[in-house]
């Protein structure tokens, strides 16, 4: 039984890394043909294979640069590289699918079409193929190893394979003679990923803005800090999300005759209690006042 | 302190820059079609791309003028760092097209029509008005601290260059002189690249919560003669937009009752608001000294 989890698990590490390569190559093929053979369809269906990618670098971009510790020049660590990286990248894919979706829009309204190449058929077949043979890998790892991660991995797979079956339904249909069908797929993909990148965008970008953690997290934080002994009161509890951690900044009052060691002491005590209950806490600042 | 006036303008500068921006857009639009000029419709789309700079930069405004809430904490003030580093990334993005165009053009034969010399007036607007919009916004930004106002004064001023380059190719054309006006956009484009890329690096800094030296030495400074303190073992001092968040961690006697330090605490924070001036809070750390 645990060797199959762990070769479920190593697959699941190796898949992130095959499902990036993969929707690196096949966004790059898909655009290339998307434009030489003017599928509007496809070359929407690149940026949706792109806008992959950039997550997933994203994420390593996380990993990599967040683990680095922290030095003089950035006293606060480095998770905020993560937020960076999406927002910048995200801005980019929003423009581009922006001028898609326009673009797409104005064909299907002139009425004027020209059927796509065979060409943008084989690619979008190729693709939907590639991504749903990645789909189902992941979806075996998920059912083994129970991860969201993963999970929301796989989805953006499947989806990806959606959207090049879409091309391709788009471009027998304009072959048989339905021309408006390639922009109109176009529009509709285009439409989506709009949606998709303001999401992240307006995630990303909250977390640049010092966000608070979550509800849950700071009133757990409150109730674990009341429970420890010789504190007064808890007189403000600032959190704000540093990439993946949370840092804290805890106000409490203590009675004014205890000595600075004990304060110490309790300070002490109400970072080990936090950090046993916590994941992800990056520095809690305990201020007395 | 930063003076009533400077605040007054803060509030009113981009809307003046957008209203400037949307008559050079109209202006030059309208002499594109007189004078048959491409450099000149290169410009248009340039102060078009203005526009919507300037409307990112008023709407950063906006959400940084939010007071804290639950949500956000540390209040909104990092959005300007955000909007600095997108209006940024826009005119970098912009000059690397216009090299690519520039460069493509000059591999082709020479413009089929030359341009009238009228283009040369619109240009000669363009560069008064943005001018303008550029000393004002620089001036403002400046005496506000605000990196997005400074951040659009930079964008009238890419402008202003595209002006003299439609002003360059306009006369060269004229003259016979076929590449010139290539080869003096290209070279402002690439001041552009340069000037942009500094301003994502400030705007990654600053969201980054990267460390201002200068301004922790002197913290440092100011409060290392306080009476009580033994040892400043941190101090950290983050951008948060136009003010600064401080963190310090200090030592004192681990005997001493913490009515006292209280008291130090208040003195810290007494000092350091009354000397600078753009610092939200101050939080104090107290840890018993060592022996």
């Amino acid at each position: 039984m645990k060797t199959t989890k762990d070769k479920c698990a190593l697959c699941a590490t190796r898949l992130s890394w095959i499902g990036l390569w993969d929707s690196f190559i096949i966004a790059i093929f898909k655009g290339i043909i998307g434009i030489l053979t003017h599928s509007r369809a496809l070359q929407a269906s690149a940026l949706y294979s792109f806008h992959d990618v950039v997550s997933s670098i994203a994420v390593i971009i996380g990993l990599k640069v967040s683990s680095q510790p922290i030095d003089e020049e950035h006293p606060y660590g480095h998770g905020n590289v993560e937020y960076i990286v999406s927002v910048f990248t995200s801005f980019i894919i929003l423009a581009a699918t922006v001028y898609l979706f326009v673009d797409s829009l104005g064909i299907v309204l002139k009425a004027k079409h020209i059927p796509a190449h065979w060409a943008a058929l084989v690619a979008g077949l190729i693709s939907c193929f590639a991504n749903e043979v990645i789909y189902r890998y992941n979806i075996c790892a998920v059912k083994h190893l129970n991860s969201p991660a993963i999970l929301t991995h796989a989805k953006h797979h499947r989806a990806d394979a959606i959207s090049s079956l879409a091309v391709v339904i788009a471009i027998l249909g304009s072959k048989m003679g339905f021309y408006f069908l390639d922009p109109l797929v176009a529009v509709f993909e285009a439409g989506h990923l709009t949606f998709l990148s303001i999401e992240i965008l307006y995630y990303s970008s909250a977390g640049l803005l010092d966000k608070s953690a979550g509800k849950e997290e700071v009133s757990l934080i409150r109730k674990i800090t009341s429970q420890i002994s010789g504190i007064k009161k808890i007189r403000n509890i600032r959190t704000r999300q540093i990439g993946r951690n949370i840092w804290v900044d805890l106000y409490v009052s203590l009675s004014g005759k205890k000595t600075v060691d004990e304060a110490h002491k309790i300070s002490g005590r109400i970072r080990q209690d936090l950090m046993k209950e916590i994941k992800y806490l990056g520095n809690i600042n305990v201020v007395f006042e | 302190m930063i003076e009533e006036r400077c605040l007054i303008c803060s509030k009113k500068v981009e809307w003046i820059v957008l209203g400037i921006n949307l008559g050079l857009f109209l202006i030059k639009g309208i002499f594109t079609f007189i004078s048959n000029s491409r450099s000149l419709f290169a410009d248009t789309l340039e102060s078009l791309a203005n526009v919507v700079i300037t409307i990112i930069v008023l709407f950063s405004l906006k959400i940084a003028e939010k007071e804290r809430n639950d949500k956000f904490p540390y209040g909104h003030g990092k959005v300007e760092f955000l909007a600095s580093g997108i209006v940024n990334l826009l005119l970098l993005l912009g000059a690397v097209y216009f090299i690519f165009v520039a460069l493509g053009e000059m591999g082709s034969i020479g413009p089929e029509k030359t341009p009238k010399l009228i283009a040369i007036f619109a240009a000669v607007v363009s560069i008064l008005g943005n001018w303008v919009a550029f000393a004002y916004g620089r001036c403002v930004g400046k005496k506000v601290g605000s990196v997005a106002i400074s951040a659009n004064a930079w964008a009238s001023c890419a402008d202003i260059a595209t002006s003299v380059a439609v002003i360059v190719a306009v006369v060269g054309t004229n003259l016979g002189v076929v590449k010139l006006d290539h080869i003096v956009s290209v070279i402002i484009a690439l001041i552009i690249i340069k000037m942009t890329g500094e301003g994502i690096g400030k705007a990654i800094k600053g969201l980054m919560d990267s460390s201002s030296k200068s301004e922790e030495i002197r913290i440092r400074n100011l409060i290392k003669n306080i009476r009580g303190i033994k040892q400043i073992r941190s101090v950290r001092a983050r951008q948060v937009g136009r003010k600064v968040w401080v963190d310090l961690e200090v030592a004192i006697p681990g005997s001493c009752p913490l009515q006292e330090g209280v008291k130090i605490i208040q003195r810290i924070k007494s000092v350091l608001h009354e000397k600078i001036e753009n610092i939200a809070e101050v939080s104090v750390q107290l840890v018993p000294a060592k022996g």
